[in-house]
């Protein structure tokens, strides 16, 4: 035997001298027994190649093969290294954060192996060529061991996370040509904290983690790569890996085995290929390495329970410790006691990582549901209309936004959020504390059941911190409503108006449905948020939502209003009267007797968020409501009915060139003549007739404001859309080109907010006819009537004959001929307003205490160079609220009754109107009316001619016996509220007198004789002196033959009340300037026309006998106003 | 006439040529008649090296006056020892080694980022901060890229200019180190690859032999030292994987000889410099006949796929402690046993007899060795030769394992010298006084020898007289 001078133990014995060996391979090395016990724990850098890494990997995994797969020796370190990096390659993604690149935790370089040798060989710094040189040589040299014949590119892994050593260059390993992958030699223990694997692992310690103990999908990957290459080919390139996984394998359970024997070639494939960032494909040998696959493959109880997302679903994670959720799947372990995961993270959610785990997995926290602000409004909640977050309003009334986010309404619908847990508990919950603080409750339901809770207070001037919970309450001021709180169901369009008057000069509302943002159709401020004053803003919506964020200064909140789901079976009918001056609706539903629009509380259309803004210091916000939208109730009990002032008021900025709604730049202003008119808004009166160019727009948007009214009314009351029935009136004085314009406008309503489908539920019916329909259902009208209607504008004119309608005239003369300023004259001449304001005025500030708003009111509509308008005020002041509530003696109408002088103005007026009917009847030789029934709001002053039938029945027939001859007693009817009748009779209008059967009545004296109709007579045809002379002279003649009537002088005076003194001198006043009125008349109707488009080889269609009186009226006023 | 040429690398390096010069000073046999010894440690103050270097020198010294023509018998500096022609040092100097860290020296800094993040990967940061003023400290990673600048060092260039067919090379490494273990694989593949030098094609075909010196020694635990004798074993299991993939693994070496012992010594922790200062241990000596094996094995012998050697003892003790000429194999012994104790006796001689003989003796006065000689240049450098000679063997013999064939400090009896061999008596006729001791050295100096050059120099006189003398003496004495 001999000693041998080796270090391994066996081998051959009988080595004397110098002798041949075997060479020491692997058998050898096995053998040589470390007297240290392999506990080395320093790297092992005696490999004398730049690439000892390289061969070291190769080295430990041999050995460890050959040891076992678990164990605590410096190669079960380089494996578990090795594995680490390849896991981190895996796991890449994970680590970046595609928002900020410079937040990736690692960054993957390449080393293009013949450039970067090229260029050390050819750098200028010696020492860098002999770097190239030695690397070159070694690769060469050594390729058969390493597979570096085959290598042509190193991709690194540089770590940039916290804890980085280096600013730049932290590479903690690499790919490798020989086992996949290579780890640097420095202790990266500091990299642990900030790389977790998906099960918790963590690279890198001190716990060496053999395969088949990581994540399953690391391991899958790797076999599916196996097979990519092919078993064979993979074993002669990568031998000790190859092995290693195969001892790896026996390890595992049946389930994971059962997954990686259901591999194939192709399966390489579920995983996308990994990118350094950049054009660069990852590979090792030219076989792309890949990366995570993160669609489901995840499997935690932490999954949100979501009721809107089928896709991907986020964790639900907690934000304190404890043992609540121990129990708990995470992601391959169990959720630990001390867990919890960050209040916030800025990463968007594709791009977060799981606490504790590294891995690249959407989850959500808290700062996801809940914001860090709330804000309160110190006005009483309303959570009749709006969902209250579960508070017990005893604690506090003031009105909470509530802090959920956007993210919230991406997994849940606002049903969950009203709902409960399994449990019984709600999902989110508001509690006001002590001290003006609050704590908010909202539970996440999760997959495994049961729900994370998250809870936060939010305390009035906090400062927040992202790192703590911390949450600050803060109080604006803002009022809002939705207009109209109803859900809109299939195959209506929705509309919306939301109210917002905020003052915090940044106020903005978002609107969503379930998580999608909706568009806002139309968005108007009409007034800024200032020092003094709310803003004014409406937003039009036509979309369905169900969500509200406001953003007040910068914070956002949620409203969620409980909308109320339409439904309901009645049928509504409402006949709309378009006035001159007033305007008004009836409805009527299922047939019952009709009544006046109303809109009692329980029907409120615009819902407010706040029930109590007329506090002191948020009286501009409860005003605002009523001012640039609806007040919250019309008819009995409220201020605002029906009928009101025709009225519109618009945005003083308001562009018609330019997109426009009804209630966003301008509304129906409830308050005009009852307050002064807000400085943002001009109010514009006469729609009617108005023919500036963006009249039909005007009017456009006053008739949608009705209708939007009348939709919220049907929705609100149980009504059907479909069923809705609408009748609209228009004077037959109306051109036949205006009325196709007009007609226009109510189909294009119609269509769009009653039913696109039911054109034949939109009625139209000439206003002459529609008090005939009233009388004749209500009054029991005998066979031959007269209906006269009275308006603003025109009288319509009916003669009906056994019941029925032979004739039908219509004339631009009524009140405003009285009231108005003639042919564009100035209002201070106007005897009416002349003789009355002063008296008006004193009475008003006399009672300012109480009239304040009308006092404001009265000053601005005396501004505002229009005498109807003026007229129409004095007349409003009887039914005004304050007045009336405060029993103060303002009544216009008993004025004009006690006046005397004034009488012979109204005497002039029905006078003309009764004496050309007369004519007409005459003409046509049409029965004598039995009935003669007044209509219309201007048929009102019928009063100051005499508050009695009787004695207005003998006026009427003195007339006609003047005009006829003989004559039997006319009786005259007419009604408390007569402009009622026209749209009563709208409603009971059965559809038997068509459009066309209206016109075929149709017949107009010219006014120049007794006989001549209009027929076939265009307005060029009588623009000369001899026409013109021919309508005064007639007209002269009526003045005679009026002050000719029996009794005239007896009847005038001492049945009708005209002051004595006058009479003589009223005739003469009559006849003045006859010429030149009818000239006027003739001119205005030719610029109408004009206004129109139309020429004047225009039919006429209506008398040309009023046009002198309209000025003679007001010159009657004005010098009797002299007297 | 052939040249071998010896790379020692790294401190074993260095003690293995010194070994190496020992026993060619005593005439142990070299097929080779020149020795090149190229020493690459970039370790400049390493003790070992110096004392090789010195050896070495002196070795030439003394030498470059003997002559071996036919007439001579004399084999003490019998093979040359010579610097690569041209070359004044057998050190292969690096540059830019000094007082720089590693990161410093490749100028990482001026990289672009691929080469920088490629090297921060091949490399740990106590790598790239390390300082390799003394060697690699066990890190032959480093070794690999720094050492690589000897292909451009000028001595490299004359070497590979000079280079003959015919000549051989030898690299002495130690695989658990850094410089050793790094320099070998580099050089080998330094030498089969580089082709900038005229002669490259006798280098690339040339045979190689190399030496493996693995782990025989341990160094005491310093956590503040880089180097830690516990890796000594987990290094050289992965340093020989390495080999065995990447240099017998391609046969790019013709003989590798490896020798470890596993009973290792324990040394003071160095890194290395002044004090990095080991006592010879035979691990050293058997490496260095490792060269004269490589050098005596036939051409036909070394192609083809690398020869591998071990070295073995005859000895049934596993744990000898103390191994002498009988325990050494027969080829072994047949080898030195006979020159170390030549130039043992010769050493002994002049130690402790030739200051108060030489005046007397014939063998002196014939040849005029008078003072003159004794105080020349020459005799001085002989004589240091000799103290370091002596004190090469005390080390051997006091280092554990320890090889100790002599007794090597006693001054008489003389011839007790050899461990465990029994001197014979040595009949002599005039007086039994002669037969003794230094004075039967003396006896057989005064010996009327045959063929003697008469005109030869004293120098050569000196040496021819004391290796006859001693030749005969240890065939008498011990039949070697």
């Amino acid at each position: 035997m001999a000693k041998v001078f080796r270090i391994h133990k066996e081998g051959s014995g009988n080595i004397i001298d110098w002798a041949k060996s075997h060479s020491y391979g692997d058998n050898v090395i096995k053998q040589i027994t470390d007297p240290f016990g392999a506990k080395a724990t320093k790297e092992i850098t005696s490999i004398p190649s730049p690439f000892s890494r390289v061969d070291l990997a190769v080295t430990a995994f041999k050995t460890v093969n050959e040891v076992g797969l678990v164990g605590t020796s410096i190669y079960h370190k380089i494996v578990s290294d090795c594995l680490d990096i390849g896991e981190i390659f895996f796991n890449a993604e994970n680590f970046k954060d595609p928002r900020d690149h410079s937040k990736n935790k690692i960054e993957i370089l390449v080393w293009d192996r013949a450039q970067e040798i090229e260029k050390l060989k050819k750098s200028p710094v010696k020492e860098h060529q002999i770097v190239g040189e030695t690397l070159d040589m070694y690769l060469n040299q050594d390729a058969k061991a390493y597979n570096f014949d085959k290598m042509d590119k190193v991709y690194l892994l540089n770590y940039k996370g916290p804890d980085r050593k280096d600013p730049q260059i932290n590479i903690i390993g690499a790919t490798s040509p020989a086992t996949l992958f290579f780890s640097s030699a420095n202790d990266l223990t500091y990299v642990s904290d900030h790389l977790r694997f998906r099960n918790n692992d963590r690279p890198f310690d001190s716990q060496y983690t053999p395969l088949y103990e990581r994540d399953i999908e690391f391991q899958r990957f790797l076999y599916a790569f196996r097979l990519s290459i092919g078993k064979t080919q993979f074993a002669s390139l990568f031998g000790d890996f190859d092995t290693y996984m195969d001892q790896s394998y026996g390890f595992l359970s049946e389930e994971y085995k059962a997954k990686i024997d259901a591999l194939n070639e192709e399966s390489v494939e579920d995983y996308e290929v990994l990118t350094d960032g950049g054009s660069n494909r990852v590979d090792i040998l030219g076989y792309p390495v890949r990366k995570r696959n993160e669609t489901g493959v995840i499997d935690s109880d932490f999954e949100i329970l979501a009721t809107n997302r089928s896709a991907i679903k986020p964790l639900v994670l907690p934000v304190e410790p404890g043992n609540k959720y121990k129990n708990l799947n995470y992601v391959q372990g169990k959720w630990e006691e001390t867990y919890k995961a960050p209040m916030h993270d800025s990463a968007d959610l594709a791009s977060r990582q799981l606490p504790y785990v590294g891995l690249k997995y959407p989850y959500l926290t808290i700062d996801d549901f809940l914001a860090r602000d709330m804000v309160f409004l110190p006005y009483t909640f309303n959570s009749n209309d709006f969902y209250n977050g579960n508070r017990d309003p005893r604690k506090s009334n003031n009105t909470f936004l509530l802090p959920l986010t956007k993210t919230f309404f991406r997994y849940f619908t606002v049903s969950d959020l009203m709902g409960t847990m399994q449990d019984g508990k709600n999902m989110f919950e508001i509690q006001p504390l002590q001290g003006g603080s609050v704590n908010v409750e909202l539970r996440i339901p999760i997959k495994k059941g049961g729900y994370i809770l998250y809870s936060r207070m939010y305390v009035p001037g906090k400062t927040i911190d992202l790192t703590d919970n911390s949450g600050c309450i803060t109080e604006k001021q803002f009022g809002l409503g939705v207009m109209p709180l109803v859900k809109f169901g299939e195959g209506i369009l929705p509309s919306y108006r939301i109210a917002m008057f905020s003052k915090s000069a940044r106020t903005e509302l978002e609107f969503a449905n379930g998580e999608s943002i909706c568009e806002i159709e139309h968005h108007i401020i009409r007034r800024e948020a200032g020092q003094n004053a709310c803003s004014v803003e409406s937003y039009v919506m036509e979309h369905n939502f169900d969500v509200v964020y406001a953003t007040v200064d910068g914070l956002t909140n949620v409203i969620i209003p409980r909308f109320r789901k339409a439904s309901g079976g009645s049928q509504f009918t409402f006949a709309i009267d378009f006035g001159t001056t007033n305007s008004h609706i009836e409805y009527s539903v299922d047939g019952s007797a009709p009544k006046a629009f109303d809109m009692p509380a329980a029907e409120t259309q615009l819902c407010r968020l706040s029930t109590d803004y007329d506090e002191q210091e948020a009286i501009d916000i409860s005003v605002a409501f009523d001012e640039a939208f609806i007040p919250s109730t019309i008819g009995e009990n409220s201020d605002y009915h029906f009928p009101m002032r025709t009225v519109y008021a618009e945005w003083t900025d308001v562009n018609y060139q330019q997109h426009t709604e009804t209630l966003a730049e301008g509304n129906i202003p409830f308050r005009y003549e009852k307050a002064r008119n807000p400085l943002y808004n001009k109010v514009k009166t006469n729609l009617k007739w108005s023919s500036a160019e963006e009249a039909n727009t005007r009017v456009k948007l006053y008739i949608e404001n009705l209708f939007i009214m009348m939709r919220n009314k049907v929705l609100l009351s149980g009504g059907r859309l479909s069923d809705t029935k609408v009748i609209w009136f228009y004077p037959a004085s109306m051109t036949e080109f205006r009325l196709n314009a007009f007609r226009g406008v109510w189909e294009k309503l119609f269509a769009k907010y009653i039913n696109a489908n039911s054109a034949d539920k939109l009625l139209c019916l000439s206003e002459s006819a529609a008090p005939y329909f009233f009388y004749k259902n209500r009054m029991g009208l005998t066979s031959n009537a007269v209906t006269i209607d009275v308006g603003g504008g025109t009288t319509d004119v009916l003669v009906i004959k056994d019941d029925v309608p032979v004739a039908m005239t219509s004339f631009r003369f009524a009140s405003n001929a009285i009231f108005g300023d003639g042919y564009n004259w100035s209002p201070e001449t106007n005897g009416f307003v002349k003789k009355y304001k002063g008296d008006i005025n004193d009475r008003l500030v006399g009672n300012s205490m109480h009239l304040k708003d009308t006092l404001n009111a009265f000053q601005e509509i005396m501004n505002c160079d229009n005498s109807s308008d003026i007229a129409a005020f004095f007349f409003s002041l009887a039914g005004n609220a304050a007045v009336v509530r405060n029993r103060i003696p303002l009544d216009f109408m008993g004025m004009l009754c006690n006046d005397p002088k004034m009488k012979y103005v109204f005497i002039v007026f029905y006078g003309s109107v009764i004496y050309h009917i007369a004519k007409l009847i005459k003409a046509k030789n049409l029965p004598i009316p039995q009935v003669v029934a007044f209509s219309g709001n201007g048929s009102k002053t019928l009063n100051v001619l005499s508050p009695n039938e009787q004695t207005i029945s003998v006026f009427v027939t003195r007339i006609f016996r003047k005009v006829l001859g003989e004559c039997p007693d006319i009786r005259v009817i007419k009604v408390d509220e007569p402009k009622l009748a026209t749209s009563k009779g709208g409603i009971y209008y059965d559809n038997s007198l068509s459009y066309e059967a209206i016109e075929s009545l149709r017949f107009s004296l010219l006014g120049a004789d007794d006989t001549t109709s209009t027929e076939g007579k265009k307005y060029n045809e009588v623009n000369n002196d001899k026409a013109i002379e021919a309508v005064s002279k007639n007209v002269s003649k009526f003045i005679d033959e009026l002050f000719h009537i029996s009794d005239a002088n007896k009847f005038m005076v001492g049945s009708l009340g005209a002051d004595p003194s006058l009479f003589e001198q009223i005739p003469e006043l009559c006849k003045y300037n006859l010429v030149e009125f009818t000239r006027q008349g003739l001119k205005a109707k030719l610029n109408e026309l004009s206004d129109w488009g139309q020429d004047p080889s225009a039919p006429i269609e209506e008398t040309m006998f009023f046009y002198p009186i309209v000025a003679m009226l007001n010159n009657l006023a004005r010098e009797i106003s002299n007297k | 006439m052939a040249k071998l040429y010896v790379f020692g690398i790294g401190g074993t390096g260095s003690r293995t040529l010194r070994a190496l010069t020992m026993m060619l000073a005593s005439g142990v046999e070299c097929k080779f008649d020149t020795v090149v010894p190229v020493i690459i440690d970039p370790d400049a103050s390493a003790a070992d090296m110096s004392r090789t270097v010195d050896a070495m020198t002196r070795y030439m010294e003394v030498r470059k006056s003997l002559d071996f023509n036919s007439a001579n018998e004399n084999r003490f500096f019998k093979t040359e020892i010579c610097p690569i022609q041209d070359m004044s040092t057998f050190k292969l100097t690096l540059e830019n080694t000094e007082n720089v860290t590693f990161r410093d020296y490749m100028k990482t800094n001026q990289m672009d980022a691929a080469s920088k993040a490629l090297i921060n990967m091949l490399f740990s940061q106590a790598n790239l901060d390390s300082d390799m003023v003394v060697g690699f400290k066990g890190n032959p990673n480093i070794g690999s890229v720094v050492l690589n600048q000897f292909s451009t060092s000028d001595a490299y260039k004359a070497f590979s200019n000079n280079f003959e067919e015919g000549d051989r090379i030898f690299i002495i490494s130690s695989i658990f180190g850094g410089t050793g273990a790094s320099g070998f694989p580099l050089l080998l593949k330094t030498l089969r690859n580089d082709q900038t030098s005229q002669h490259w094609n006798y280098i690339k075909n040339a045979k190689i032999g190399a030496v493996t010196v693995l782990p025989y020694f341990s160094v005491e635990q310093d956590d503040n030292s880089g180097v830690d004798s516990s890796t000594f074993y987990s290094k050289t299991k992965s340093a020989l994987a390495y080999y065995d993939r990447n240099i017998t693994g391609n046969n790019s070496v013709n003989a590798l000889y490896y020798i470890g012992d596993s009973m290792p010594a324990s040394y003071k922790n160095h890194d290395g410099g002044s004090e990095q200062r080991n006592d010879a241990h035979m691990v050293e000596l058997f490496a260095a006949l490792s060269i004269l094996k490589f050098a005596a094995t036939p051409d036909n012998e070394l192609d083809g796929k690398t020869q591998t050697y071990e070295y073995g003892i005859d000895t049934n003790d596993e744990d000898i402690k103390q191994v002498i000429f009988k325990d050494l194999g027969s080829e072994t012994r047949r080898l030195i046993q006979k020159p170390l104790s030549m130039f043992l006796l010769m050493n002994k001689y002049m130690k402790n007899a030739l200051a108060s003989q030489y005046k007397f003796q014939p063998w002196a006065k014939d040849c005029g060795l008078d003072e003159n000689f004794f105080t020349s240049q020459y005799y001085s450098d002989l004589k240091k030769f000799q103290d370091a000679y002596g004190i090469w063997l005390d080390e051997l013999g006091r280092n554990k394992r320890s090889f100790k064939p002599f007794d090597e400090k006693r001054i008489v009896p003389l011839f007790d010298l050899v461990n465990g061999q029994k001197a014979h008596k040595i009949m002599w006729p005039l007086h039994d006084l002669f037969a003794k001791n230094y004075a039967l050295m003396d006896s057989f100096l005064n010996t009327n020898w045959p063929k003697w050059n008469k005109t030869a120099s004293k120098e050569q006189k000196f040496m021819e007289l004391f290796y006859r003398a001693t030749a005969k003496l240890t065939s008498k004495k011990y039949n070697f």
